[in-house]
C-alpha cells in the first residue's frame, strides 16, 4: 500500500497516452467545458460573491443591487479588526492549529514507527484501534469529551484545546504516517542499528529525514482541519479570548448591531487562510487527502 | 476541510516484520506512550463514559441509572425521528448528488482536457473552506431580500423566496450548501483513474470501443471501490452534520432541518447529559451500520492489496 | 542518544503536565496583587457596536477608580455578551462547569432559566438590610427579576417603554399625519403602504416579531394577564383567546405581505436595514435603536429627523406600551468577600449618577426614581423621552412576552414561527407546541 500518491500522473505517462485519442472531440469539448463551468460556478459562486461583497458598503449589500462594489470600501475590513478584533481569534487559531498539528504529528510519528516496523503482541489491535477512531462520527462523543476535558481542568483553556486537538488529529496523522513508514525498506535503518546507534537516535537521524514528505503532508492537512474546526471549539471554550476564528464567525451577529460587511470581510479572511495554504501546497494537500483513500 | 477522515484501515502486511531488538522494549514502549495516553484519554474514556451514562439520568449534580428510559423517551419523541430522517436525507443527498457529480467531473478531468489542472484547483477550493464560513456565506446567499440567489433567479421565479425558512425547501437549501463541494471526490477519482493500466484501455480501443464506451464500461466499473470509499468518507461527515445547520437555521423551521448531532447538542446544553449520550450512542451505531453496509455493497477491503 | 530520549520524555511530560497543571487553575483567591477584592464581570467589555457593554465598561472603570485599594472589577471578554441566541447557552454551560462570573447582566428570561441551576446569588437579604437602596427603585422594577419565593435574582439596570418607530414621510405619503391608534387602522395603513411600494412593517422572526406579538396580546382586555402569569404557568397557550387572536392577526400580516421578505431570518439587522434605507415604514424596537441604528452611518440621510416613536395601537382606541426592565445584574459567586464587592458594585451601578450617564450613553431609561429636573438637565434623547412621558397616558402597559415565558421561547419561536406562517401547522398546534417547547428548552 503506497501511502502518498503524486498529485497527478507523471508527465511521461501523460505524453504516452496523448498519442492515442483519449480526449473528447471538439464538439464534445464544448459540452465538457460547459459542464465544468456550471459545476465550478455552483461550487464557488456563493463564496466568491461574499468575498466580493466584503468590499461593499452596508447599504449596498442590503439593497441587493450591483454585483460589484460601488463604491468599493475597506470599511468591512477595518471593522473586522477594530470592532470584531479578528486578529485575536486569528492568533488563537494559529496557536491551536500550530500547537495541535505539532503535537499530533510528533506523537503520531513516535508511535507509528514501532507499529510499522516491529511485530509484537497486540500490534494489529493497536493499529486497528486508531483506524477505527477515524471511522466514528465524533460528535456522538460530545458530552463525554466535555466531561473528560472538564475533569482534567482543561475546559475553556488554550493549552487544553491544543492538547485536545493533538488528540483529535492523532488517528489521521498516525495512519498516514504509518502507511508511509511501511513503504520504507527496513534496510535503511538496519545499518545504523548495527553501528550501535540507539532507538531514538535512529529515529531522529535516519527515519525522520526520510519521512519529510509524509510529515509535510500530515502537517498541512491537520493544520487546515484544526483551523476549520467548529464543533469542539464551541463545546470546549466559552470565553471570548479563547475562541477560534470559526466561533468568531458565528459570533458576528449580536442583538445590537450585526455588521454585515464586517462579517463578510471576516469570513473572507478566515476562508483565505486555508485557500492560500492549499494553493501554495496543493501537492501536499491532495496527497494527504488521497493517501489511504486510494491504494 | 471537513471530509478528510480516513475510513479504510490499512491492511497489516502479511509478513509480520522483525521482532523488537533485545534491549529496545523500553524505548518502543516509551515511544508509543504519548499516543496511547492521548488515545485513551480522549477516545476510550469518553466511549466508556458514553456506554455507561446512556442508561442514566445524568446532569449537573445528579446521577441515577434509569435503564432504558432514555431510549424509550428518545424513540417516542417525534423530533428525534425528524432529526434522524433529516440526517439520512443529508446522507442520501451526498450519495445521489455530490458523489455522482464528483465522479463525473473526476472522470472528465482525468481525460486531461486542456485546462484540467486549473479546473481541478478551482473545484477543490470550496473543500478547504470551513462549514462555519460556508454557513455564513449561504445565510447571505439565500437571503430573500438581498441574496444573490434570488437576484439571479428573479427572471425565472419572479419573487423573493425564503429558501431557508420555508419548511418545504429548507432541507434542500441546507443540502445545497454542501452537495456541490465535490473537490475531494474529484481528486480521489482522478488519482484512481490514473492508476488504471493503460493496456486495458488500449485493448478496448483496438476492439473499436468509443471514448464514451470506454469510460462507461471500463473505467467506471473499476472505480467501484473508490466510489464506495468516498461515500464512506462523506457519510461520516453527514451523520455528524452540525456546524452548517446550527448556524444556518438552528434546526428550524419546525425542526425541518435539524440533525441527530443538533438534537444531542440541545440535550447536552439543557444539562440532560445522559439523554444526550443516548442520542450519541444512536449516532455511533447508525454510523457503524452505514459503514458496514457501504463496505459490503462496494466490496471495500475485499480487493487484493 | 540521550538528548532524543529527553525530547521524547519531555513531550510526554509536557502533555501530562499540561493536563494536570491546568487542573489547578480553578477559581479561588479573590484578592489581587494590589490587595483589592477582585470580582470578574462578563458584561463589562469594551464594545464599539453595543452601547450597553461600552457603558458597563466605562462604569466599571469609574467604579475601580472610586474604590481603589478596596475593590476591583476585572473584565472578562465574552463574545456572547450581546448575542441573544448564544448568551443563555453560554451561561448554562458555565453554570454546569461551576464557573459563573462574579457579576454579569442577564435579561428576565435568562434569569429564570439560570436561577434553576441554583448557582445565582439571591439579592433579597441585601435589599432587606438596606431599605433606602431598596426604596430607590421604580415600582415594579423587580417584577421580572424575582423568584417564586420572593428571591431577587437581579438588580435592574434599565426600565424602558418599547414602542414602534415610524417614518413620518412614508406615512404622510399614504395620508397618515399621525400614527394609527387602532389595529384596524394600522392594517388599513399597511395595505396602502404596500400599494405605494413600501414595506409596511419590518420584522425579524425573533425579538422584533415577538414585540409585535406582545403588543397584539397586551392590548386586549385579558392580554396582560396572559403575558404576566398564564404564559409562565400554562402548558397550552392555544386555550387563551387573546393569544390566539393576536397570533392569527400577526400571521395574516405575514401572509398579506405587509412585512419584509426576510422577516423570518432571525436577524434583527435584516429588518433594521429596510427601515434605515427608508423603505420600511415601521419597525418595533426599544429606545436604544436610536443610538445603534438611527444615528449610525447606515441610516439614510435625514431619516432621524423623519422618525417618530409611538406606542402600540390597540384593538379599540386604547393603546398600549411594552415596559421592560431590560437587563439586570446577577451574581454567580457564593464567596462572602466577593459578594461584598459585588454588593458595592451593583449599588454603584444603580446610583442616580450612573443611571443618568447610562441613559445618555444608551438611550435606555433609569430603573430608579430620578428627579424630573435631573432628567431634564441631562438632556436625554428626545424620541425616547417623549415616549417615556406617555407611559402614564397609555391605556395599558405590559411586559414583553419573553419576560415571563419559559426561557426556551426564543428558540421555540424561531423554530415554529416560520412553519406556522407558511401554513405548515395551524394556530392550535403552533401555540400548544410553542408552550411545551418553551418549557422544555428552559
Amino acid at each position: 500500500m503506497t501511502a502518498i500518491l503524486p498529485a497527478s500522473t507523471s508527465t511521461s505517462d501523460a505524453r504516452r497516452r496523448s498519442v492515442r485519442r483519449t480526449r473528447p472531440r471538439s464538439w464534445a469539448l464544448v459540452l465538457v467545458y460547459g459542464f465544468l463551468t456550471v459545476v465550478t460556478l455552483l461550487s464557488l459562486l456563493p463564496a466568491a460573491w461574499v468575498m466580493l461583497s466584503s468590499f461593499k458598503t452596508g447599504p449596498q449589500v442590503y439593497s441587493g443591487k450591483g454585483f460589484f462594489p460601488s463604491p468599493p470600501t475597506f470599511q468591512g475590513y477595518i471593522d473586522a479588526f477594530t470592532e470584531i478584533h479578528l486578529h485575536t481569534y486569528v492568533l488563537n487559531t494559529l496557536l491551536y492549529a500550530g500547537g495541535g498539528t505539532i503535537g499530533a504529528v510528533t506523537v503520531a510519528f513516535l508511535a507509528a514507527y514501532p507499529l510499522a516496523r516491529y511485530a509484537f503482541l497486540g500490534r494489529n489491535f493497536l493499529v486497528a484501534m486508531f483506524a477505527l477512531a477515524l471511522a466514528i462520527p465524533l460528535v456522538g462523543l460530545a458530552t463525554p469529551v466535555f466531561f473528560v476535558v472538564r475533569e482534567l481542568g482543561m475546559f475553556d483553556s488554550r493549552i487544553g484545546l491544543v492538547i485536545f486537538y493533538s488528540a483529535l488529529e492523532l488517528p489521521f496523522s498516525f495512519i498516514v504516517m504509518r502507511s508511509f513508514l511501511l513503504s520504507l525498506p527496513p534496510e535503511v535503518e538496519e545499518a545504523a542499528l548495527i553501528d550501535g546507534a540507539g532507538y531514538f537516535t535512529t529515529l531522529r537521524r535516519i527515519i525522520l529525514p526520510l519521512s519529510r514528505p509524509a510529515i509535510a503532508t500530515v502537517c498541512v492537512v491537520a493544520f487546515v482541519k484544526i483551523w476549520n474546526e467548529f464543533f469542539f471549539a464551541n463545546l470546549l471554550t466559552v470565553t471570548q479570548s479563547n475562541h477560534n476564528v470559526q466561533l468568531a464567525l458565528s459570533g458576528f451577529k449580536s442583538q445590537f448591531g450585526y455588521n454585515v460587511t464586517g462579517a463578510m470581510a471576516g469570513a473572507t479572511v478566515i476562508m483565505l487562510v486555508p485557500i492560500a495554504l492549499f494553493l501554495l501546497l496543493q501537492r501536499q494537500v491532495i496527497a494527504g487527502l488521497t493517501a489511504g483513500a486510494v491504494k | 476541510m471537513r471530509t478528510t477522515h480516513q475510513v479504510r484501515p490499512p491492511a497489516p502486511k502479511p509478513t509480520a516484520g522483525p521482532r523488537i531488538p533485545a534491549g529496545m522494549h523500553g524505548h518502543v514502549a516509551l515511544s508509543m506512550l504519548p499516543a496511547l495516553a492521548l488515545f485513551a484519554v480522549f477516545f476510550l474514556v469518553p466511549l466508556v463514559v458514553l456506554a455507561v451514562t446512556a442508561f442514566s439520568r445524568w446532569g449537573a449534580g445528579d446521577f441515577t441509572f434509569t435503564g432504558l428510559d432514555n431510549y424509550r423517551q428518545l424513540f417516542s419523541d417525534p423530533v428525534f425521528w425528524k432529526a434522524a430522517g433529516n440526517t439520512l436525507f443529508y446522507c442520501v443527498a451526498s450519495m445521489v448528488i455530490q458523489v455522482p457529480l464528483g465522479v463525473a467531473v473526476g472522470m472528465t478531468l482525468a481525460m486531461k482536457v486542456p485546462g484540467w489542472k486549473l479546473f481541478r484547483t478551482i473545484i477543490f477550493i470550496p473543500f478547504v473552506i470551513s462549514g462555519a464560513a460556508y454557513a455564513l456565506v449561504f445565510s447571505m446567499f439565500y437571503n430573500p431580500s438581498y441574496g444573490l440567489l434570488n437576484n439571479l433567479l428573479a427572471p425565472v421565479t419572479g419573487g423573493q423566496h425564503d429558501w431557508l425558512f420555508n419548511s418545504g425547501t429548507a432541507r434542500w437549501a441546507v443540502a445545497g450548501t454542501f452537495v456541490f463541494i465535490i473537490g475531494f471526490v474529484v481528486v480521489v477519482v482522478m488519482a484512481e483513474v490514473a492508476s488504471i493500466p493503460t493496456e486495458l484501455l488500449e485493448a478496448a480501443e483496438a476492439d473499436g470501443a468509443s471514448l464514451m464506451q470506454r469510460q462507461l464500461f471500463i473505467v467506471l466499473p473499476l472505480l467501484r471501490n473508490i466510489i464506495g470509499t468516498v461515500i464512506l468518507v462523506r457519510l461520516l461527515v453527514d451523520i455528524g452534520m452540525f456546524d452548517l445547520v446550527y448556524i444556518l437555521t438552528s434546526g428550524g423551521p419546525n425542526d425541518a432541518t435539524t440533525t441527530l448531532a443538533l438534537y444531542a447538542y440541545r440535550a447536552y446544553v439543557h444539562g440532560q447529559w445522559g439523554y444526550a449520550n443516548a442520542v450519541g450512542s444512536v449516532i455511533l451505531i447508525l454510523g457503524a451500520t452505514l459503514i458496514v453496509t457501504v463496505r459490503r455493497v462496494f466490496r471495500i477491503g475485499e480487493r487484493a492489496l | 542518544m540521550r538528548s532524543t530520549k529527553t525530547v521524547a520524555a519531555a513531550t510526554t511530560a509536557v502533555l501530562m503536565a499540561g493536563a494536570l497543571g491546568a487542573c489547578s487553575t480553578s477559581k479561588g483567591g479573590s484578592t489581587n496583587a494590589a490587595g483589592e477584592i477582585e470580582i470578574t464581570c462578563a458584561t463589562c467589555q469594551k464594545s464599539t457596536t453595543d452601547p450597553f457593554l461600552q457603558f458597563n465598561f466605562e462604569a466599571a472603570q469609574r467604579f475601580n477608580k472610586a474604590n481603589k485599594g478596596k475593590y476591583h472589577v476585572k473584565t472578562l471578554q465574552n463574545a456572547n455578551a450581546g448575542s441573544a441566541d448564544a448568551r443563555l447557552q453560554y451561561y448554562q454551560r458555565l453554570a454546569l462547569a461551576d464557573d459563573l462570573p462574579d457579576v454579569f447582566q442577564l435579561n428576565n428570561a435568562e434569569i429564570k432559566s439560570l436561577s434553576s441551576t441554583g448557582k445565582l446569588h439571591d439579592f433579597a437579604p441585601d435589599l432587606k438590610s438596606d431599605a433606602k437602596w431598596a426604596a430607590s427603585f421604580q415600582p415594579r422594577a423587580f417584577e421580572a427579576l424575582s423568584g417564586k419565593e420572593g428571591q431577587r435574582w437581579a438588580i435592574p439596570q434599565q426600565q424602558d417603554p418599547i414602542g414602534i418607530f415610524y417614518n413620518k414621510k412614508l406615512l404622510a405619503k399614504v395620508g397618515y399625519e399621525s400614527f394609527p391608534t387602532t389595529w384596524d387602522d394600522f392594517e388599513a395603513m399597511a395595505a396602502k403602504l404596500k400599494n405605494a411600494g413600501a414595506t409596511p412593517i419590518a420584522l425579524d422572526g425573533d425579538w422584533a416579531t415577538l414585540l409585535m406579538w406582545s403588543n397584539l396580546i397586551g392590548t386586549q382586555p385579558a392580554g396582560r394577564d396572559f403575558l404576566t402569569s398564564e404564559i409562565a404557568t400554562s402548558k397550552d397557550w392555544s386555550t387563551n383567546k387573546a393569544a390566539v387572536k393576536a397570533t392569527e392577526r400577526l400571521r395574516d400580516w405575514q401572509a398579506k405581505g405587509y412585512v419584509n421578505a426576510d422577516s423570518l431570518s432571525g436577524d434583527f439587522q435584516n429588518a433594521a436595514s429596510k427601515y434605515l434605507a427608508g423603505k420600511a415604514a415601521t419597525v418595533p424596537n426599544g429606545p436604544w435603536f436610536v443610538k445603534t441604528n438611527l444615528k449610525s452611518a447606515n441610516a439614510a440621510p435625514g431619516l432621524y429627523d423623519n422618525t417618530e416613536y409611538a406606542p402600540s395601537p390597540g384593538w379599540d382606541a386604547g393603546r398600549g406600551l411594552i415596559v421592560v426592565s431590560g437587563a439586570g445584574w446577577v451574581s454567580g459567586t457564593s464567596d462572602q468577600t466577593e459578594l461584598e464587592a459585588v454588593g458595592a458594585f451593583v449599588r454603584f451601578m444603580s446610583s442616580t449618577d450612573e443611571v443618568v450617564k447610562q441613559a445618555k450613553a444608551t438611550g435606555s431609561n433609569p430603573p430608579v426614581k430620578v428627579p424630573a429636573a435631573t432628567v431634564k438637565a441631562a438632556g436625554l434623547e428626545p424620541l425616547s423621552s417623549r415616549l417615556v412621558s406617555r407611559i402614564p397616558r397609555v391605556a395599558q402597559s405590559f411586559p414583553h412576552a419573553r419576560v415571563h415565558a419559559p426561557g426556551g421561547i426564543d428558540a421555540a419561536w424561531k423554530n415554529l414561527w416560520p412553519a406556522y406562517v407558511k401554513g405548515k401547522i395551524d394556530t392550535k398546534a403552533f401555540l400548544s407546541r410553542l408552550a411545551t417547547d418553551s418549557a422544555a428548552g428552559s
